[in-house]
């Protein structure tokens, strides 16, 4: 036996041994999710549109889950994602730099930032807010944080501390123990929360409409596996069991996004000054 | 009413008088109640491991818990521990769990109504009075239907509590299934052993119903056996008891049925055996028209054995007496003793009346050889009476009658003979009968009087002495000499009062003559043996004298033999 037919030999078992893993690996993308909600409660509620939407696009849609904004905003700045749900200013910031394309979004309700104190509060309005400390999710949470703030310092002329408590869920929590008088999050996350949350909570001030999160696609992934993602969402909505798991990611009614339309005029927010880098 | 029915207590409505019963309830009783006991005390076991169980897993949890809490606690992230919270009360049997700051404010409270119900987020609860241990470890709180366990959450000091609250209810079913399967075992043992008892008794219960039933008819049954179950001891032995009571009832019986018909004695057939023979012997001779003869024997002058010897050596001598003269009699015929000194034969089949004579004479015969009793030599003959069936007599009765006449008969001519019946030994038997209950009044009606036959010396001609003699001078009869009279008395007892009469008279009449101023002399007085045999005798005789005031020496007793004085 020469050596040719050794090497040979050997390259058809390796290829024997690979192949067949090969043939069976979809091919991979990562899914980062912006952290509104704590990580548990984050996967509970995206888990099942991952693998709806691995299995509608043939490949492998893995979750990534983080527990603060900036890791999250860290790794989306780097591109590091193939795919991305995240804030609409998120979108903004991240367009120009990184280029991630906007491909659906909800077209139902818009996005709101809310103002919660508890429902015995003795605050009428915001103003009986003034010189109080505030919670916020994260200091680069959209609606919550940078479009409140900016709306409390600039419009109401509000005096206040914020303090920052990661997640939405917590700005909500931390005000029913009343660690801190009022709290700001968003109407998606709160009429999302526990009927027990709602029920200790009144919304005292609200932002105006914002437009609603994207689900993203890095400019990477390929033309057809954007389409095939955009079909498979709109498709989600033609059963029962979809149209809870596109609730449970706060896209009830999804539609087509174009950025152009639909993100570029929050540049004009003027926004920009609250962002923490 | 005071717990009664029919008459019973009520008690016997509930527990059985029957002993197979009680036996067979009484075991169920006594397996239901061990089932019982152990299913209780297994209950206790499997309760109180299942808590411990409890116990141990909640600790643990709660312990992780703490740990995992103490991140959230310090940097406030009160939705992420509102996570693992909900997660954590997934645990099956956990009822709630709640995490509060070092002064017990609840910043994480997580409830479960029911273990299928997911977990719900509570606030507005007021805050928890955590234990006051110092201890670093768990706390235990322990209520009806709950486990309370505490952990303290620290990170260098106690930041916050978690406590979870476990349902005791799984415990509780524990118990309850314990005691259901419990008490379906003590119902089953009470049916299964109770009735595997009345089967397993039903054989030995039986047995012994056949026994009582034996034994309460005994008396018919006895003599025959019942079958004897040997299986078990007890009863084997109730049975065979039972059979040997009934051998012995018969026994008895027979030994009683014996002893009614037979003389104690002679061990010979009493009267009442001997009449009803002789009632058969009487109905066979009239069918076959063959004669039956009736010998009565007596034995003469036993009566002075009796008296000087003892009626032990009079019994023995009987016996033998019995013994010699039974022998004679073949099969058919009756060897009896009816009373006293006389034996009764009856011989049937005989041929003719003179077959009756010469058994007479056979056992007149049989007599002459003496009798040895106790070292005595003893001879004795007897005076026999005849009567033939239907000859002298067509009943039992008039043959007995007329055989007593014609024994008395051939007493009357001296004994050691046989006299056959002829009518007017009847009348001189109602003769003698008379005599005997004129003899009976003689004295008080003072019939009797005293003669005094003088003794005169021969040679001088001199009265020396005098006789004292007895007459009775009956109203109607005349003067009856003695000898006619005192055998009776002696037969009759009548001689003692008579004798006393006598000696008294004769005495008072010796001192009276002494008084008169006639020469005092010897007074004889005769006395028969049976006298002689009157305890106190030598009493009277004192007292008397005392009485009379007659001096001893002019008293002379003379014994006479009790005989049958023969006619010339």
């Amino acid at each position: 036996m020469s050596a040719l037919h050794i090497c040979a030999a050997l390259f058809a078992a390796v290829s024997l041994w690979v192949l067949p893993v090969a043939a069976e690996t979809k091919p991979a993308y990562t899914f980062a999710v912006v952290p509104q909600l704590p990580p548990l409660a984050a996967h509970r509620a995206w888990a099942p549109f991952a693998r709806r939407l691995s299995e509608g696009t043939g490949t492998e849609i893995r979750l990534k889950i983080y527990q603060t904004l900036p890791e999250f905003e860290n790794d989306v700045f780097k591109g590091i994602p193939d795919f991305a749900f995240m804030g609409p200013y998120e979108q903004v910031r991240a367009f120009d730099p990184v280029g991630y394309v906007p491909l659906v979004r909800d077209g139902g309700d818009p996005l709101k930032g809310i103002l919660v104190v508890r429902k015995d509060s003795p605050a009428k309005t915001v103003r009986d807010l003034d010189g109080m400390e505030i919670a916020f999710p994260a200091p680069n949470s959209c609606a919550a944080s940078l479009y409140m703030r900016a709306l409390l310092g600039e419009k109401e002329k509000l005096r206040f501390t914020p303090r920052y408590v990661v997640s939405h869920t917590n700005v909500y929590r931390n005000v029913i123990l009343g660690m801190a008088r009022a709290g700001s999050g968003a109407n998606k996350t709160f009429e999302r929360d526990t009927p027990e949350v709602r029920a200790e909570l009144r919304v005292l001030y609200e932002t105006p409409d914002m437009v609603t999160h994207p689900l993203s696609a890095h400019p990477r992934v390929s033309l057809e596996l954007r389409k095939s993602v955009v079909e498979n969402i709109l498709r989600m909505t033609g059963d029962e069991a979809g149209r809870r798991i596109l609730n449970e990611v706060q896209m009830p009614k999804p539609v087509k996004a174009d950025y152009t339309r639909d993100y570029k005029p929050l540049e004009r927010l003027g926004l920009d000054r609250y962002v923490v880098r | 009413m005071n717990g009664t029915k029919n008459g019973l207590p009520l008690r016997n409505l509930v527990w059985p008088r029957s002993l197979h019963a009680q036996l067979a309830l009484l075991s169920g009783l006594m397996l239901a109640l061990t089932i019982a006991v152990y299913g209780w005390y297994t209950a206790r076991e499997q309760s109180a491991i299942a808590e411990k169980a409890i116990l141990t897993e909640m600790q643990i949890l709660a312990q992780n818990l703490a740990t995992a809490s103490a991140d959230y606690l310090i940097i406030r992230d009160f939705a992420s521990l509102e996570q693992i919270l909900i997660q954590s009360a997934e645990f099956p049997g956990v009822l709630s769990i709640q995490v509060t700051d070092a002064a017990g404010r609840r910043v994480g409270d997580v409830v479960r109504s029911e273990n299928s119900a997911p977990a719900r987020v509570r606030f507005g609860e007021p805050a928890l009075a955590h234990p006051s241990t110092g201890s670093g470890g768990t706390f235990v709180q322990r209520e009806t239907d709950r486990l309370a366990v505490w952990h303290p959450v620290t990170s260098g000091g106690i930041l916050g509590w978690v406590r979870i609250e476990h349902s005791l209810r799984t415990i509780g079913e524990i118990r309850g299934q314990i005691r259901k399967t419990s008490l379906i075992a003590v119902v089953l043992a009470i049916l299964v052993s109770t009735a595997l008892l009345l089967a397993f008794l039903n054989r030995p219960m039986r047995a012994i119903q056949r026994a009582t039933l034996f034994a309460q008819k005994l008396d018919e049954l006895r003599g025959s056996k019942i079958a004897v179950d040997r299986t078990t001891v007890e009863i084997e032995q109730l049975g065979d008891a039972l059979n040997e009571a009934s051998a012995r009832l018969l026994d008895s019986e027979s030994r009683l049925d014996h002893l009614a018909h037979h003389d104690p004695l002679t061990n010979l057939p009493n009267r009442l055996l001997f009449l009803d023979r002789l009632n058969q012997a009487i109905s066979q001779a009239q069918r076959a028209k063959n004669p039956v003869a009736l010998l009565f024997l007596d034995l003469d002058r036993f009566k002075v054995i009796n008296d000087t010897l003892g009626h032990i050596i009079g019994d023995q001598l009987l016996k033998d007496a019995g013994d010699r003269l039974s022998g004679i009699v073949r099969d058919g015929d009756t060897f009896a003793r009816l009373g006293g000194d006389e034996f009764n034969i009856i011989l049937t089949y005989m041929s003719h009346a003179q077959d009756a004579a010469t058994v007479a004479q056979k056992l007149l015969d049989l007599l002459s050889q003496p009798f040895v009793v106790e070292g005595h030599e003893l001879f004795i003959t007897a005076s026999i009476g005849i009567t033939l069936f239907p000859t002298d007599g067509a009943e039992a009765q008039t043959l007995l009658k007329n055989a007593d006449a014609a024994m008395y008969r051939a007493k009357e001519q001296g004994g050691n003979q046989y006299q056959f019946y002829s009518p007017i030994m009847t009348i001189k038997a109602h003769e003698r009968l008379a005599m005997e209950t004129g003899l009976r009044h003689a004295l008080k009606r003072a019939e009797f009087a005293m003669y005094y036959q003088p003794q005169v010396d021969l040679r001088t001609g001199e009265i020396v002495g005098m006789e004292a003699l007895i007459r009775w001078l009956h109203p109607t009869w005349g003067i009856i000499s003695p000898t006619d009279f005192i055998p009776l008395a002696e037969q009759t007892g009548m001689i003692v009062p008579i004798g006393e009469w006598v000696l008294r008279t004769a005495c008072a009449q010796n001192k009276a003559w002494q008084s008169a101023g006639f020469p005092p002399m010897r007074m004889g007085v005769n006395l028969s043996s049976r006298q002689l045999k009157e305890k106190g005798l030598v009493g009277l005789v004192g007292r008397v004298l005392g009485e009379t005031g007659l001096e001893p020496r002019f008293l002379e007793l003379e014994l006479t033999e009790s005989l049958i004085i023969p006619n010339a």
